[in-house]
């Protein structure tokens, strides 16, 4: 690829191996970064050369004819979204001076270690922290440049209340027609009084929303339905606070900061929950928690057949005696289709997680691990790759494009009897 | 009117050098592919704009990518203040009675069919995720007409729920 200013020394191979869903992410942390000045465009025009060449080939004569015949004719040196008045000082152009040649890359790996940070949530540690007993739906995550881990939320949740039944059941019974029932959280902090609840219908969607007043403080929240496909769900406004991912239910809530108002949103391909106000982050995430549970769960039969509708075996280890099934994941990304399952059993103290995921393309799970040694065993002309994580043990295998993996407190289960068990009733 | 030739033939060049790669940086910013090629197109329009000393600048292709930056910066800063615009109209009680432009402006004798029909256009804008051209070719105008009306209803509503 030609660079704007092509430099020998610089070296930029590494990126050819990660991820594009990874590329994009590292996209978006340097967009971040970009306006404190910290953009190296260098490895970004070769982050996007990458991504150009993975993605179909762009019509560029088409958008060649576009631009000549529908933009450039009332292209007047302000940008099309510059909508301040006329003698609002210019947004843009910055003229860039030219690439620094020797711009040292850290901040580039750092976002790269952020990025899997980010990727970890997504399993890894979230099993880790529902297995070592910290309710996942309780706690928060938190990280740095460099780690990432649950805490426990502060103690005791922020003080508020509850709908009532009668307020339930007319929420409810309002929220039916629209496929909106238990999308709306059933909490709300103290001090706030709710109002009623307001829809709108759009072109290509259907909005809900309630306002809640306080005394001197407002916030609302919207449920969005989008009855058409959308690539785009609107645009937040944040400060320089970073954003923060808040799992509830197996959907991630991305709480965004500005100035005096907290955002918290999740988006699943249709429907998209938004909650905005002068709220704190703890009675944002209580509000966030009293989303009830969607009701659909997966058995390991119902995966089973789900599986074996694609051709494939789901091998599932002989739980040992004494352990019970408790908390329970399933999810299918809307729009990979990836399969997310996993089932958490307890045995007193002891804790076990048999999950699978089934990947729509490469695989992505990252786990976490102290510093001893990956053991390899191989069993049904399978790797499984065994390791520890402070207090647990790991194991996890890919069978075609599905991944298993099990966690469990050290001491309680015996992994590879649990692992050769997976392939006996098969 | 040489030179003019040579930089148009510079500015095709480089538009088809950079397209593709500034609408991948754009789609993985933006995530969404159809507003991610507007900003590109603005931004290629603001470098002919200034052809005279963007094409003579000792880095055009970096040039391209801040300004895409900033014309990004800028798209996600507007419709975010746009959509809490939206909302804050939603919550007013007789949205009607707001949507109505002041009649002394001769352009505007039908003041409430044109509030109403550019907060249609601004909800396409914002809330349904149209690009300023999508909306303006559903309207039959161009997009600086396009432009021009958002700002109008921008401006009113921020001037009317000042009030509220």
């Amino acid at each position: 690829m030609s660079t704007p200013e092509p430099n020998k020394k610089r070296d930029y191979s590494r990126y050819d191996q990660m991820s594009t869903s990874e590329l994009e992410q590292l996209l978006r942390l340097d967009f971040q970064a970009a306006e404190r000045g910290d953009s190296d465009l260098d490895a970004i025009l070769y982050i996007s050369d990458l991504l150009a060449k993975r993605n179909s080939p762009a019509d560029t004569d088409s958008a060649w004819e576009q631009f000549e015949t529908k933009y450039r004719p009332y292209a007047h040196g302000r940008s099309l979204y510059d909508l301040d008045d006329g003698q609002a000082p210019q947004p843009q152009p910055a003229v860039p001076p030219a690439p620094p040649r020797f711009r040292p890359v850290r901040l580039l790996r750092r976002m790269a270690l952020l990025a899997a940070a980010l990727i970890a949530c997504l399993l890894g540690a979230m099993a880790v922290a529902q297995a070592a007993g910290v309710d996942v739906l309780g706690a928060i995550a938190r990280w740095t440049d460099e780690t990432f881990v649950f805490v426990p939320a502060a103690s005791g949740p922020p003080s508020g209340t509850s709908f009532d039944e009668e307020e339930l059941a007319q929420l409810h019974a309002s929220l039916q027609p629209l496929d909106m029932e238990g999308r709306f959280p059933t909490w709300y902090p103290e001090g706030f009084v709710p109002g009623e609840l307001e829809v709108t219908e759009l072109h290509s969607s259907v909005s809900a929303h309630i306002v809640f007043l306080g005394e001197d403080c407002v916030y609302t929240v919207v449920v969005q339905h989008y009855t058409q496909p959308q690539t785009n769900t609107g645009i937040f406004e944040k400060d320089d606070t970073p954003v923060e991912q808040y799992v509830h239910n197996g959907q991630t809530f991305y709480i965004l900061s500005n100035l005096d108002s907290l955002t918290a949103t999740t988006y699943d391909g249709e429907f998209m929950t938004m909650i905005n106000g002068s709220l704190t982050r703890e009675e944002i995430k209580a509000i966030i928690d009293s989303i009830p549970a969607p009701s659909s769960s997966l058995e390991p039969e119902q995966l089973r057949e789900r599986l074996a509708q694609e051709g494939q075996s789901l091998y599932f280890p002989q739980i040992p005696e004494g352990f019970e099934p408790t908390q329970s994941q399933y999810y299918v990304d809307p729009i990979t289709e990836e399969l997310f399952w996993s089932q958490l059993y307890q045995r007193g103290e002891e804790f076990l997680i048999f999950g699978v995921t089934k990947h729509a393309g490469a695989p992505d799970n990252i786990y976490e691990k102290d510093d001893t040694p990956v053991e390899q065993y191989v069993y049904h002309q399978v790797s499984h790759y065994i390791f520890s994580n402070n207090g647990s043990t790991t194991a996890a295998w890919m069978v075609g494009d599905t991944e298993y993996y099990m966690f469990a407190s050290d001491g309680a289960v015996d992994m590879k009897a649990l692992i050769r068990s997976a392939y006996e009733a098969v | 009117m040489g030179n003019s030739i040579s930089d148009e033939e510079q500015i095709t060049t480089l538009y088809r050098d950079m397209y593709g790669r500034m609408v991948a940086y754009a789609s993985s910013v933006l995530g969404d592919p159809h507003l991610a090629e507007e900003a590109v197109q603005d931004t290629f329009c603001l470098f002919c704009v200034k052809a005279d000393t963007t094409l003579r600048h000792e880095n055009p292709r970096g040039w391209l990518m801040r300004t895409l930056q900033n014309v990004m910066r800028n798209m996600q800063r507007h419709r975010a203040a746009m959509n809490r615009l939206i909302m804050r109209s939603l919550q007013v009680e007789h949205l009607e009675e707001l949507l109505v432009y002041d009649e002394e402006d001769v352009d505007l004798l039908y003041g409430d069919l044109a509030a109403r029909a550019d907060f249609q256009l601004l909800k396409r804008v914002v809330l349904d995720g149209c690009t300023m051209l999508e909306a303006a070719e559903e309207q039959g105008i161009t997009v600086e007409a396009c432009k021009k009306r958002v700002q109008r209803i921008r401006a009113y509503l921020k001037q009317k729920l000042a009030d509220f």
